[in-house]
């Protein structure tokens, strides 16, 4: 049964390669990091995280269009976070990254082959309430509430000019961000399905002249789990994401900012031994409609390494 | 008549007054662009021109892409989310100083789109 689902991800991700997704923007990436899931009281939780994405081709609506210029954007980033087990009721964690580089090729015959900045993102601390009790491989449901605080780096420059602010590790705003996460066994022990809804609120932005307001970010996950063995867990989500139009200056609207995406995101959990465990998974792009044109993501694969010990 | 002799004198100052000229130590004439109405993806290059010895050059733009030709002279082109009226400035620096300009760049969305 295992090799069917696993099988099962592997015919979605083929067809979903091609497909689009969210775009490159400035600061972390968004959503959760793939672990939702309470931790008991006086556990600690450790993990980094390593992501790739890259974004090639620009939508128009929910068809591509040709765009001169810009070629392809990457990034490569890895995060450190710590989690722990407060109270029973209660998880607290801290998380930060760094970006190795976040990269816009540039079409041949300009001055420079691309636009390359790095450095610290934002740091995100989180508090995670579990009003249901939470035994593994039962039932859990889980209120989180965080905030990003924009401590990365903001004002790269490249020979004297800034680069973009879409390259910028830091996303330079204050974000609040909401969760809810819900998880029950179906049929079975070893298979369960979970919910998941993010929200997330930027304040403005005002550095210097740059006068500028995220719109609202909002995550809906729906999938399932099967747990092979004590070793082997997969899971499956389809996800909706939403983001409505930016603002600058003089609260103008930004039409060529916001979008609906549908992604299916595979992930693979191996637990090794003593508590550490190693987890796999890729974000792929299966419809994306945007406003006005923007570039969009073609995938995103992170791999993760985290140990969980009771003190 | 007290009145006419303190305007009198009055302009007789003015006329004394010396010609300022900018300094010759350091000094941001003008920034010029090629363009300063553009669409979507159009390239323009924007030149600062300066005075003095040993000059540092710093771009900035709120908006938009920038590349650097010369010290003095940038690339600058603005994708579709990029579109409005865009400020880049230009900070010119050397041992004495530092000093700053800015050009608005209006940017229009591509015909089609």
């Amino acid at each position: 049964m295992g090799y069917k689902f696993l099988l099962l991800i592997m015919i979605f991700a083929l067809f979903s390669l091609n497909g689009p997704g969210q775009c490159c923007s400035a600061g972390n990436p968004l959503g959760s990091n793939g672990i939702n899931d309470g931790l008991p009281v006086k556990e600690w939780q450790f993990l980094t995280s390593y992501k790739h994405s890259l974004s090639k081709n620009y939508f128009h609506k929910d068809h591509q269009v040709e765009a001169p210029v810009v070629e392809k954007s990457y990034y490569d980033y890895q995060s450190i976070s710590v989690a722990y087990g407060i109270l029973k009721w209660l998880n607290a964690s801290a998380e930060i990254g760094y970006f190795y580089n976040k990269t816009q090729e540039l079409e041949p015959g300009q001055t420079m082959d691309q636009i390359r900045a790095g450095g610290l993102g934002d740091l995100a601390l989180n508090l995670r309430v579990l009003p249901v009790k939470t035994l593994r491989r039962t039932s859990q449901f889980i209120a989180s509430g965080g905030i990003r605080i924009p401590v990365g780096a903001f004002e790269k420059e490249i020979d004297g000019v800034t680069v973009p602010v879409s390259l910028q590790p830091s996303s330079g705003a204050l974000k609040i961000n909401t969760s809810v996460y819900y998880s029950m066994p179906l049929f079975r022990p070893e298979f369960s399905m979970n919910s998941f809804a993010f929200y997330e609120y930027s304040n403005t932005i005002e550095e210097g002249y740059f006068i500028y307001k995220y719109a609202d970010f909002f995550q809906y996950s729906i999938g399932g789990q099967y747990v092979y063995n004590k070793r082997l867990s997969i899971l499956l989500n389809m996800k909706y994401e939403f983001r409505g139009k930016d603002h600058r200056e003089n609260e103008a609207v930004v039409e060529s900012s916001g979008s609906h995406l549908v992604l299916i995101n595979p992930q693979v959990t191996y637990n090794i031994k003593r508590g550490w465990s190693l987890m796999v998974l890729a974000d792929l792009p299966l419809y994306k409609y945007v406003n006005g044109k923007q570039l969009t993501n073609s995938y995103a694969v992170q791999c993760s390494l985290y140990k969980r010990i009771t003190f | 008549m007290i009145l006419l002799l303190i305007l009198m004198s009055a302009c007789h100052k003015e006329d004394k007054n010396p010609v300022v000229n900018p300094s010759e130590k350091l000094a941001l004439d003008s920034l010029v662009a090629t363009n300063k109405h553009i669409v979507t993806w159009e390239e323009i290059q924007v030149r600062a021109y300066a005075r003095g010895e040993n000059l540092n050059f710093e771009w900035y733009t709120n908006h938009g892409s920038m590349i650097a030709v010369d010290s003095a002279t940038v690339l600058y082109w603005a994708c579709p989310s990029c579109e409005g009226l865009n400020i880049i400035e230009c900070t010119v620096s050397n041992d004495y100083g530092s000093i700053s300009d800015t050009i608005m760049i209006q940017v229009d969305p591509e015909n089609g789109l």
